[in-house]
């Protein structure tokens, strides 16, 4: 009976104790959790610091870049402090789920983030609204705080850029009330973002361009950006789908295949041909399929954990020249299509360490074909090989080198990157997403 | 019309039959999965996160868990900041409705008294958790109000249940007084023993048997033992005279085997939960202390 009397206190002193707990707790859930990313890196490459330019200039059927309206956060040779991410999260009430992640870099403030999602839609549905990372593929919802390596793979870049492809607009999914994970979801988005796939020409500074070099060194009389016949395609220009299905493997390991497609209504793109330079603009497809296997850690502190993902995709598009320096030639089709993939495997190899390999392609049977003529887009190539330390849950410290074989304008390029990245997490604790 | 008749008779059929459909229990930790079908039994179906040698600090919120999220009339769980880095994952994930009321979940640890609460929250001090030592369970006393609040909360949401929850409620008690009573009395002379220990994990049941862990393996909760802390704590164990070092698979053994060899005393592997039954738990863990006790003098 000692027990029960001792239990009893025990029990007494415990509600007391419940209760005061539970009331800081609330308290504290009132405001939104927050949390603040550091990152940063050491880098070095073997061609004078251009490293970041080459990757951003490799051919691609979709001859878009250089012209759209982003700006690259390029890494220099030596220290770089690449982002300061401020992330926001909590209950707005009953209904909605919120999360704000701004990001400092190069004394600039972006909105990477900003969305809501709803908590208490029946049937499985979750609506979420705002700017955000889209659903389609597997790493494109991945946070860099949370990648197994310091850079984006080369296939990602080639299609969505550095940040992946994020943008606003709404999406809707569902999850099947199945053992089986099945989850179909539909995205409308603005479209207006993109910096590879769905990307669109900045007009008015490419008038100024084509003037420049084409037309006033030849007399002829110049344009302005109402001339170069882009239409003003309503929003939402992009709309995205995708499946997602993993079986229940136990408490040991996980399987998820993955499809997605998505279609934008403008692609733009600018083309130099000698003394020629035109403009297309039409629809995109873009199709990928995914597979990630992950085996969690049987040891102490991640030792023993492994994971494989491989991702690819296809992009087609079908364009009319909506501009050309040849008057005659308005109006010709012009086609392009070409893939990307990648592929990587992370091992954790000892207590608190991990070692990850990863290859990736970009232009993969690229073509671009104009009024029947063929032209081929070179592959270009990209290695890596990371080694992580993670110290705990809130930092790691990462050595990652790649070896890069990128098809240019002017030819190929091989060169070698050596990145020393630090991630740091201060505040609310992450999320161990799959 | 016949047909048309017997089809809404038998989706009829499908529908009644779906509506004492069983309770879907979502839970994290295999103790609560093994009391939800004591408690529970044929009326619930239960699910847990990982398997009794798994970290329950350290889950991915992998896809089927999600799932298990999605179907859940009950999501049970350990709470106290254990599961922190993926429960809220699955919570906000699952699209369910129905564990987003507050009847929807159930913490543990908000229902009993916790050990070592921080009187500092700094990360620098470890994977600390505010609300104190979350690993409650292995004090078998305190999983008393835990078994009766999961038996009320079975009942507010399955109200056609309550006789047997109660009725299920009282023989599981009756059964655990006795178990109780019986580990206790066979652990008498467990009371003063000093021991060191991998992780604050046993806090609770060192606290219940009246035994002392003189020292942590690891330097700050969450980190894995150096050898610096290992060779401080070596001293500590000859210093007190400590005959047994407690640690569990997630752990893994290099620090306790480390210090065994050095010390003398025994590296003591015991289990931190079950997979078949609460009682298990305890007899197995009553019964590892005792006959390390016995063995390493």
């Amino acid at each position: 009976m000692n027990k029960r009397l001792a239990l009893l206190a025990m029990l007494a002193s415990g509600t007391f104790l419940s209760a005061t707990a539970s009331a800081e707790r609330d308290l504290r859930s009132f405001n939104p959790a927050m949390s603040v990313i550091l990152d940063g890196l050491y880098y070095h490459d073997s061609v004078d610091g251009s490293g970041m330019e080459i990757l951003d200039q490799h051919s691609s059927a979709l001859h878009s870049h250089a012209h759209e309206e982003h700006e690259h956060d390029g890494l220099g040779q030596g220290f770089n402090l690449r982002e300061l991410e401020l992330t926001l999260s909590g209950s707005v009430d009953s209904y909605f789920d919120a999360v704000v992640t701004a990001a400092l870099a190069d004394g600039e403030v972006e909105i990477e983030e900003a969305w809501f999602q709803t908590r208490s839609l029946p049937a499985g549905l979750t609506l979420k609204g705002g700017k955000f990372l889209s659903a389609i593929g597997y790493h494109n919802e991945k946070h860099v705080h949370s990648w197994d390596f310091a850079d984006q793979n080369l296939a990602y870049l080639s299609l969505f850029g550095d940040h992946g492809l994020r943008d606003t607009g709404v999406q809707l999914s569902w999850l099947a009330p199945t053992t089986t994970f099945v989850q179909v979801g539909v995205e409308l988005l603005q479209g207006s973002e993109l910096e590879r796939f769905g990307s669109e020409l900045d007009a008015d500074e490419l008038a100024e361009e084509i003037n420049q070099e084409f037309l006033i060194p030849n007399g002829d009389p110049e344009v302005d950006e109402d001339d170069l016949g882009l239409p003003l395609r309503k929003g939402p220009r992009l709309v995205t789908s995708y499946v997602r299905i993993a079986p229940d493997m136990g408490t040991r390991q996980a399987l998820q295949f993955g499809i997605s497609a998505a279609r934008h209504d403008s692609q733009q793109a600018f083309h130099e041909e000698g003394a020629e330079a035109f403009i297309s603009e039409g629809s995109a497809a873009l199709y990928g399929v995914q597979a990630v296997y992950k085996r969690f850690a049987t040891g102490a502190y991640g030792k023993g954990s492994f994971n494989i993902q491989a991702e690819v995709f296809e992009i087609d598009s079908d364009q009319t020249a909506t501009y050309h320096t040849d008057p005659l030639e308005i109006g010709i089709p012009v086609s392009l299509n070409q893939r990307a993939a990648y592929a990587s495997a992370n091992w954790g190899f000892a207590q608190r360490w991990q070692i990850g390999v990863r290859s990736a392609a970009a232009g993969i049977n690229g073509e671009l074909v104009e009024h029947g003529t063929r032209e081929d887009i070179g592959i270009s190539r990209q290695h890596s090989a990371a080694l992580t330390w993670l110290p705990t849950e809130f930092s790691r410290l990462r050595l990652q080198v790649n070896r890069n074989d990128i098809s240019t304008e002017d030819g190929r390029e091989e060169f070698n990157q050596i990145m020393l990245q630090y991630n740091l997490s201060l505040g609310a604790h992450g999320a161990h997403t799959f | 019309m016949k047909t048309l008749k017997c089809l809404a008779a038998m989706t009829l059929l499908t529908m009644s039959s779906t509506s004492i459909a069983k309770l879907n229990i979502f839970t994290c930790e295999p103790e609560w999965a093994l009391l939800a079908r004591e408690i529970g039994a044929d009326r619930v179906n239960v699910s847990t996160a990982i398997s009794a040698d798994q970290d329950p600090h350290k889950v991915q919120a992998r896809p089927s868990l999600i799932s298990a999220a999605r179907n859940a009339d009950l999501v049970f769980c350990t709470g106290a900041e254990l599961e922190v880095g993926w429960l809220p994952v699955l919570l906000s994930r699952s699209a369910n409705p129905r564990i987003h009321k507050a009847t929807g979940v159930l913490y543990a640890a908000d229902l009993v008294p916790l050990l070592e609460k921080p009187t500092e929250l700094d990360r620098s001090h470890g994977d600390i958790h505010a609300d104190g030592n979350p690993h409650m369970h292995l004090d078998p006393r305190r999983i008393i109000p835990v078994a009766e609040q999961l038996a009320a909360r079975l009942a507010e949401l399955d109200t056609e249940g309550t006789a047997l929850y109660q009725e299920n409620l009282s023989d599981f008690l009756n059964r655990w007084n006795a178990a109780i009573d019986d580990w206790e009395s066979r652990s008498a002379g467990l009371r003063g023993t000093k021991v060191v220990v991998h992780h604050r994990s046993f806090s609770y049941l060192l606290d219940w048997l009246g035994m002392t862990a003189v020292a942590e393996m690891e330097p700050k909760p969450g980190l894995p033992p150096t050898p610096g802390h290992l060779s401080h704590i070596l001293k500590e164990v000859q210093q007190h005279d400590v005959k047994m070092i407690l640690y569990t698979t997630f752990n893994g053994d290099q620090g306790a085997r480390w210090l065994a060899q050095r010390s003398g005393a025994c590296a003591v592997l015991l289990p931190y939960s079950h997979e078949d039954s609460l009682f298990m738990l305890f007899e197995e863990l009553v019964n590892a202390l005792n006959k390390h006790q016995a063995q390493c003098l």
